[in-house]
């Protein structure tokens, strides 16, 4: 079968159902988001059955399955299961890791009720980071820790990247829900034909100025990004802000605070940034995603900004030396003080494994970390999963000399990500989707004009109407 | 070739055999009763396989349900499962045995494409009338040396016809505790549909893994226990049937139990299709086993059909033999564009000549002659001109004589719902003449799954697309056309009714692109057991990576199909270190020799095509030292050129030759995603 129709998915129609499934989750111990702040587990919502069987300090594991659902399920896909079919082959007769690859709007969806209602239930659950504390809250999954603690299997929070493994607790006392897997972003690749023998830029200020002589000397507009799409705006404009000092909500409550004195200006010197680059024509405004493909394939523009997982793709699509595309960091780029440490800072989303509460047998627990550790640690999964785009989180891999020397580690994720600490996400919250929704929307309403005048109003609006969903959903 | 037939039918007395009636049930006679006794059967059979190593046992228990169970050898293959259908017309759950009878069924076949030239079939079946209030219900169970099968029949007691509608079909295969699975599960193309194309990965399951609502399809291969015997499970002649497509999911109340039941296809709205024409003949359910050279080597899915005269379909008006109405039926290697073209679409196309001439576009046939000079050069018997072929009808009409002077046949693409206003028999026809006009010569025809669908009907494999899959091949079959149906279900068998249907997707395939070869190999101990597969492999990989160019080379050698479809630009094929070997690839299978391999490992066969042997090897993921020895040769010595990679990922392949004969051996290093292949000629 061929091209295959596309359809329209609501994403808001979806993120409700969602929200409306996870508040209403009473059966099988759920109870729907809990206040902003730490919390203990009084009592565990998980039980445990069997005894681990060890072979000296190693645990034996004896035809062991784990059903994984992953959102994983784009191009990156086929390298996904490339992985897991190495590790099943590595552990043929032990342990079997059966993938299925759903949206992650199906996953918000179905698999919290599949767990609630145990029915076909995954036991391994890899999802972007930001999803977890809606199932956490919702007594959904259990943590690692005594899974950890009776294989002997190390998961050590201290091996992966600052930025995400803070997030592994989810806000309860002394537990780790998640592991962290990796880190993906809306990255820049770069034409070194055209840059010559100009230096990358280091801040907004040379981004502009390098921009304003390329495009006068190559008569280019010389960024390629389509301005419209939901990576640029997911992932660009939260990293403006993110690098101006802004925060995306009030962690004592979950409340969005964007109007706050704290975050207004940092909300305003983000879009400003953006803006900017269109207004002194250096970035077109709406640009299609071909059309900015085909200008940078082309040798037309000088920055490409892209999904991560398509530099591969696009490095294959170029008909010129490959050797002449390189990968650069917009580390400052948008921030209006470069001087700050938050100007560092790129936002990005991470994949993260996590362990649904349906799973009772320690066996199959132990095993979970297996794998985990396994996918975290193995330089070929590590390799493979760099080439589809993803770059690892785990400090055991980003340290291998043999992962760091490969390619696309070397000359692409590591001038994206020059420091893994830096790399940011949604804090913990169970409305992060609603954040994210409605900083697009911003995004969108805000680089429609051409001058800030109603930057401010704007951000207030949106800010209300956040809030207002927040407080629907928790009135269900 | 020389056709024959010897179809011997010994009708032997039920009484003669079997039933092995149990009706004692006394067995602990001289035990003090504590207890009522245990209840026994009512009634038992048994039916073994010619060669005696595979048997069935049916029995009709104390409460009248129907269980089956299968052996081969001193193995359980099946423990007790469930028999039969229910319907709202009758009470299935109180019949009555009426009859049973037992008869040996034998003869032969020439393949037009498949694993062999000539097909051998030979089982003993077993056939049990059971009846009802106003129905009978048949159970036909056959072995064959290498497997099972069973159907059902039900037929009003008054011999009328009618319409009935099935609320279950109670068939169940009880997995041995231990069993490991090779499956694709049902997964819906996209969120907001339940449409499905069979293209999704096989992956290794636990047998006692699947849930309630878990549908696995068919075929499904599953290692019995920690035994070598394997048994894939698949359905057959559902095509002319008037039934639905079926899948597997585990029975209520029984998730994680080892036992599966077959079920309706979850595909498609599903609007009257329980609604199914008496007097009716289910779609066989099948079970290949044996080792895993014989479950490979199988073609029971197609000889279920029995003899060929039979078996083949023929208009009603035709009066002619059976086999003479389907002789225009030629099989060949195709040469395609499309998937090529996705690399360079909407660029300007340089021909093979080196002229500008338009963009790469289907519609260019400029680009479709150079395709047609390569199949005329390399031996090939088609093009494949893919969506887009026909904006201009005086140009396409063009192309097909410049391809048909060159004794080059074309295929055309369309959508079996769009392009004939959603299953419309009068604009098929239309259509059909339209195009044989043209100069067309057989048609790839996509999208049955449904998601092209206007309104509840022909949907995935609901009745009526079962239907539409008919009527298009009868069609093509009365204009003498060939058929490649794509977007589809699996084989179910049918290239032995109509023999245009010479190819079919329903595979993960090469568009996929980027293909983790532990997908190709276990889709030939699966998938590529059933039926034709057109995975359409390229000579260079597409992508960065996955399958290898030498495992690219065995695909194209391993996948069987009437008109395999091969993909990349027309100058890879004549680059000279691999010209010699793609020109001497046929599409019939003369014979197939399972070599060695394991379905999580890697694959390994012989394959002879005309006179000349080849031997193809695909890999996994672990780099291992594949061997094996030429003991399938005949006599003589064979001049054997020998493709090898020389590294993980290699982009070129190396070759070399060598004198072999029957008694030679070889042991050759597969890396992960490689594999090798050696064309064996017979030196005079």
């Amino acid at each position: 079968m061929k091209a295959k129709r596309k359809g329209i998915i609501s994403v808001l129609c979806a993120a409700i159902v969602a929200a409306t499934m996870l508040a209403a989750c009473g059966g099988g111990g759920g109870s729907g988001p809990i206040g902003a702040g730490e919390h203990n587990i009084d009592k565990e919502w998980w039980t445990t059955t069997g005894e681990i069987v060890k072979d000296g300090d190693d645990v034996v594991f004896n035809n062991i399955e784990i059903k994984l659902a992953t959102v994983v399920a784009g191009t990156d896909l086929a390298k996904f299961n490339t992985i897991v079919n190495r590790f099943n082959a590595e552990y043929l007769d032990r342990i079997n890791i059966v993938p299925s690859s759903i949206t992650e709007e199906e996953f918000n969806s179905q698999v919290a009720k599949q767990i609630s209602n145990n029915a076909n239930a995954p036991d391994l659950l890899m999802t972007h980071q930001k999803e977890f504390k809606s199932l956490a809250d919702s007594k959904l999954i259990q943590p690692f820790n005594e899974a950890i603690e009776k294989s002997g299997i190390e998961l050590d929070l201290d091996n992966y990247a600052a930025g995400l493994s803070k997030y592994s607790s989810l806000n309860f006392k002394d537990q780790q829900f998640t592991v962290p897997v990796d880190m993906h972003s809306e990255v820049v690749i770069y034409n070194k034909k055209l840059l010559g023998d100009n230096a990358l830029p280091t801040n907004h200020a040379e981004l502009v100025a390098l921009c304003k002589k390329i495009a006068l000397e190559k008569n280019i507009t010389p960024i390629a990004a389509s301005t419209h799409s939901a990576s640029f705006y997911r992932f660009v404009f939260n990293t403006a802000i993110l690098q101006n000092g802004g925060t995306f909500f009030d962690a004592s409550n979950y409340k969005a605070d964007w109007a706050s004195a704290a975050n207004m200006p940092a909300y305003k010197a983000a879009i400003a940034s953006i803006r900017e680059l269109i207004t002194e024509n250096l970035m077109k405004k709406q640009q299609s995603t071909g059309d900015a493909l085909a200008a940078f394939l082309g040798d037309k523009a000088l920055f490409y900004f892209v999904e991560p997982w398509s530099v591969d793709s696009v490095l294959n699509a170029y008909s010129g030396d490959k050797n002449d595309i390189g990968g650069a960091s917009m580390s400052k780029w948008f921030a209006a003080d470069p001087t700050k440490d938050c100007a560092d800072y790129i936002y990005g989303d991470a994949h993260a494994f996590g362990i649904s509460k349906t799973v009772t047998d320690i066996s199959k627990k132990a095993a979970i970390c297996e794998f985990v550790k396994w996918f975290s640690e193995n330089t070929s999964a590590g390799v493979s999963w760099a080439n589809a785009g993803h770059y690892s989180a785990s400090k055991t891999l980003t340290e291998n000399t043999s992962y760091a020397a490969e390619n696309m580690v070397a000359n692409y994720l590591t001038k994206f990500y020059p420091d893994i600490d830096d790399f940011q996400t949604m804090d913990i919250s169970p409305y992060t989707y609603q954040y994210k929704s409605y900083l697009e929307q911003l995004y969108l309403a805000m680089i429609t004009n051409n001058n800030a005048s109603n930057d401010e109003a704007d951000i207030i609006a949106y800010q209300k109407k956040v809030n207002d969903e927040i407080a629907t959903i928790n009135m269900m | 070739m020389k056709k024959y037939i010897k179809h011997i039918i010994c009708a032997v007395s039920a009484l003669a055999i079997v039933p092995l009636f149990t009706a004692c049930g006394n067995k602990n006679d001289n035990a003090e009763r504590t207890d009522f006794p245990e209840p026994t059967d009512k009634s038992s059979w048994q039916v073994a396989s010619p060669d005696g190593s595979i048997k069935s046992d049916i029995v009709m228990n104390a409460e009248g349900k129907l269980l089956y169970s299968v052996k081969k050898g001193n193995t359980t293959v099946v423990d007790s499962s469930s028999l039969g259908m229910s319907i709202s017309e009758d009470d299935f759950r109180l019949l009555d045995v009426e009859s049973s009878d037992m008869k040996r069924i034998t003869g032969s076949y020439d393949n037009k494409s498949g694993k062999h030239a000539v097909v051998d079939y030979d089982c003993n079946e077993l056939t049990i009338t059971l009846k009802g209030w106003t129905f009978y219900l048949d159970v036909v169970m056959r072995c064959y040396d290498d497997g099972y099968a069973f159907r059902y029949n039900v037929r009003a007691i008054d011999g009328s016809s009618g319409v009935m509608t099935v609320e279950s079909e109670n068939s169940e295969f009880a997995l041995p505790e231990n069993s490991v699975m090779w499956t694709q599960v049902y997964n819906p193309i996209f969120s907001w549909v339940t449409s499905f194309a069979y293209e999704d990965p096989y992956k290794r399951r636990r047998s006692d893994g699947v849930s309630v609502g878990e549908y696995l399809s068919f075929p499904t291969l599953y290692r019995v226990g920690n035994s070598e015997v394997y048994s894939l499970l698949t359905e057959s002649e559902l095509i002319g049937s008037g039934y639905y497509g079926s899948y597997l999911t585990a029975p209520d109340g029984k998730s994680n139990s080892g036992v599966l039941q077959t079920v309706m296809t979850p595909a498609g709205v599903q609007t009257d299709n329980d609604r199914i024409a008496y007097p009716f003949s289910s779609p066989w359910r099948i079970g290949i086993t044996g080792d895993l050279k014989t479950v490979v080597e199988s073609e029971l899915t197609e000889k279920v059909y029995d003899d060929s005269e039979s078996a083949l379909w023929t208009p009603d008006d035709y009066e002619g033999s059976a086999e003479d109405y389907w002789d225009w039926v030629d099989p060949g290697v195709t040469a395609w564009s499309w998937l090529y073209q996705q690399k360079h679409a909407g660029k300007p196309y340089t021909t093979v000549a080196g002229e500008v001439s338009g963009i790469w576009h289907q519609e260019n046939n400029a680009i479709h002659r150079d395709y047609v000079d390569l199949a005329a050069e390399m031996g090939w018997k088609y093009v494949l001109l893919d969506g887009g072929w026909n904006q201009d009808q005086t140009a396409a009409a063009e192309f097909m004589k410049y391809a048909h002077d060159k004794g080059i046949g074309v295929f055309v693409w369309c959508d079996a719902l769009n392009s004939f206003s959603n299953g419309n028999a009068d604009v098929l026809k239309t259509k059909l003449d339209k195009w044989k006009a043209l100069g067309v010569d057989g048609i790839k025809i996509d999208f049955f799954d449904g998601q092209e669908a206007v309104g509840n009907k022909h949907q995935g494999e609901d009745v009526d697309t079962i239907k539409w899959y008919e009527t298009i091949y009868q069609e093509c079959a009365k204009r003498h056309m060939l058929v490649n149906p794509h977007g589809c279900n699996k084989p179910t068998g049918e290239r032995r009714k109509y023999p245009n249907v010479i190819n079919r997707e329903g595979v993960y395939g090469g568009e996929k692109q980027n293909i983790p070869s532990s997908y190709t190999v276990m889709s030939m101990y699966t998938r590529g057991v059933v039926g034709p597969t057109d995975f359409t492999p390229m000579v260079k990989n597409m992508a960065s990576s996955g399958a290898s160019m030498i495992h690219n080379m065995a695909l194209a050698t391993l996948y069987e199909s009437g008109t395999p479809s091969l993909g990349d630009w027309v100058s890879e094929y004549r680059d000279g270190t691999v010209k010699d070997y793609y020109s001497a690839l046929k599409a019939l299978h003369d014979d197939t020799v399972f070599l060695c391999g394991t379905p999580d490992r890697f694959y390994c066969a012989a394959i002879k095509m005309g006179d000349d042997w080849f031997v193809a090897c695909i890999n996994g993921i672990i780099e291992s030292d594949v061997s094996f020895d030429f003991g399938f040769l005949e006599g003589g010595t064979y001049s054997a050129n020998i493709y090898t990679e020389s590294a993980k990922g290699a982009t070129e392949v190396t070759k070399t030759t060598e004198p072999v004969t029957s008694s030679s051996s070889k042991t050759i290093k597969v890396f992960e995603d490689g594999g090798f292949v050696i064309h064996l000629r017979k030196q005079a």
